[in-house]
């Protein structure tokens, strides 16, 4: 090696080490961007720790929703019995609860299931509130589990239940003196909060306990397509928001976007192939029993297959029908097919269209602005011409 | 009169079967109207009950099994009926290894009929399958009579 290029080597791999230093993860850390505020990613043992507390947690509200089926037998059948519209409301727990904030619950729940347009349901839901007063303390083993679903089985066909937390939130949404609070829509809030509570009791209780097919794909998916049962909502479609986008600025938070599956990504981006893996994801597997009960991750954006997914089959609801929706929900055949069917569409190329109601398309590949092509285009320019300029005169010679 | 009499009495059987009597579900309401209905067509084969009713619900494509024991020289009448969603509710009466299908009735929109005269007394296996549910689950309802002169016979 020559002489003179020595310190250049030494140099650069110097640098290297610098950059390497400054931006490889200690070991056990997966490897991500960090960024301004962004707190630093928990050690391996740590985040294996969290999962284990998470479905410990978990596992215990499901034993608790075990047990309050079997406590409520006799008030469920009852409840039946009397041809009440409604889900049978309980509130469990350690704490008394206030008689105007039951009242109030139970008019927020009548008002949901009016919104939803259900009667008298063939299977009964159960809507179980675990309150916790203001002298609870909030950090016991079910508060950070989220609401716990138990689905109807061979022991039980007729009914499903949820045990909604009770915890500080619920606690201020039912707080009697809000109601002179301007600043939030407390009534549109607490509508929503229950909506989302009784999740995919609603469609059992709209549809019927679904066909086997369309049970085993949403179990393999833990029902995260029929989170959200809002059929009848009127107005527009809420724009794509956070996590994966400001609708203030317009922009996309590509970290958020790409933590997304490869195909939902190519959904966003308008991908009719993309949209169809993301939408029949776990429709395939055969041999996965039917779920009992759900006890979804909290933080449900973590696991999205599909941008917004949560509100996918309230909104095929919503466009086909109750009539069509029924025919795909019982159908015994494949859901692919079934689905298809019921949107008399292709799955792939009706998502796309579902998708870009609330959000534009995602640019994917090179993008670069129109300045820096501009400005590139013009040094390239510059450098060609002087280059030709030395050429010519060396020519000459 | 003896018509009506027996008629009023199958009627009662059957509302009578639920252990909260006064009010049941619209579909629970449904199964037992066909079974009335189906009670009353069989007044003029002059039948008795042979068992309690029995009613729940299935899901598509699902059943559920009762044994019964059948006298000899009796003439049985296995009616089975679901509510308004489900359009095909089938009985299969099997022997007791469950390996031979000794009756059987695959109805659509209407009411499943199996009539057996056992030749000896034995025990049976009853097999309801909910074939086809607009909306699952479905209820069903069977009912289990005999002709009124034969002998005795028992449920379980």
């Amino acid at each position: 090696m020559a002489r003179e290029l020595r310190p250049w080597c030494g140099g650069v791999l110097l640098a290297c080490g610098v950059i390497g230093l400054a931006y490889l993860p200690p070991r056990g850390v997966t490897p991500t961007r960090q960024r301004g505020m962004q707190a630093p990613q928990p050690s391996a043992a740590r985040q294996r720790a969290q999962a284990l507390a998470l479905q410990w947690r978990a596992a215990d509200r499901s034993a608790q929703l075990a047990e309050y089926r079997q406590r409520l037998r006799q008030e469920i059948a009852q409840h039946r019995a009397t041809g009440r519209p409604g889900p049978l409301l309980h509130l469990g727990g350690l704490d008394a609860v206030p008689p105007a904030s039951r009242q109030l619950l139970q008019a927020a729940l009548d008002t949901v299931w009016h919104q939803l347009g259900l009667g008298v349901s063939k299977i009964s839901v159960v809507v179980v509130i675990d309150w916790k007063g203001a002298t609870t303390s909030t950090d016991g083993p079910g508060e950070s589990a989220g609401v716990v679903y138990m689905f109807p089985d061979s022991t039980d066909r007729g009914t499903c239940m949820t045990l909604i937390p009770g915890g500080l939130w619920p606690r201020r949404l039912l707080a009697p003196e809000i109601a002179n609070d301007a600043r939030f829509d407390w009534f549109t809030l607490r509508l929503e909060w229950l909506r989302n509570g009784l999740g995919p009791c609603a469609f059992y209780a709209a549809y019927g306990t679904p066909g086997e097919p369309v049970r085993r794909w949403l179990a393999a998916r833990q029902y995260d397509l029929a989170r959200s049962p809002d059929w009848n909502a009127s107005g527009g479609d809420r724009p794509l928001g956070w996590p994966l986008r400001s609708p203030a600025t317009e922009t996309w938070h590509w970290n958020a976007v790409y933590s997304l599956p490869a195909a939902a990504v190519t959904c966003l981006a308008g991908r009719a192939n993309g949209c169809r893996t993301a939408v029949l994801a776990g429709a395939d597997r055969g041999a996965l029993p039917s779920l009992r009960q759900l006890a979804p991750e909290r933080r449900w954006w973590r696991e999205e297959r599909l941008a917004q997914s949560y509100r996918y089959l309230s909104d095929v609801a919503r466009e086909v029908g109750p009539d069509r929706f029924l025919r795909f929900w019982n159908s015994p055949l494949p859901v692919d097919t079934a689905l298809a069917a019921a949107l008399r569409a292709p799955v792939g190329e009706w998502t796309v269209r579902w998708q870009r109601r609330f959000a534009p398309r995602l640019p994917l590949g090179a993008t670069p602005p129109p300045v820096a092509v501009a400005l590139g285009t013009m040094l390239a320019a510059i450098a060609v011409v002087v280059v030709a300029l030395t050429a010519s005169r060396r020519t000459v010679a | 009169m003896h018509r009506a009499r027996l008629a009023i009495a199958l009627a009662l059987l059957v509302m009578c079967q639920s252990p909260i009597r006064a009010q049941v579900s619209p579909w629970e309401r449904q199964v037992r109207d066909q079974l009335q209905r189906a009670a009353e067509a069989l007044i003029q084969e002059r039948v008795v009950p042979a068992s309690d009713v029995r009613m729940g619900m299935l899901n598509t494509e699902e059943s559920e099994t009762l044994t019964l024991t059948l006298a000899s020289g009796a003439t049985y009448i296995l009616v089975g009926v679901c509510d308004a969603d489900c359009s095909s509710l089938h009985l299969v009466l099997y022997n007791e290894a469950k390996n031979y299908e000794i009756a059987a009735a695959r109805s659509v929109n209407e009411a499943s009929v199996v009539r057996i005269a056992p030749r000896g007394t034995q025990r049976y296996h009853l097999k309801i399958v909910m074939a086809t549910c607009g909306m699952n689950p479905c209820w069903y309802g069977v009912a289990v009579y005999r002709k009124q002169t034969d002998a005795q016979s028992g449920i379980q």
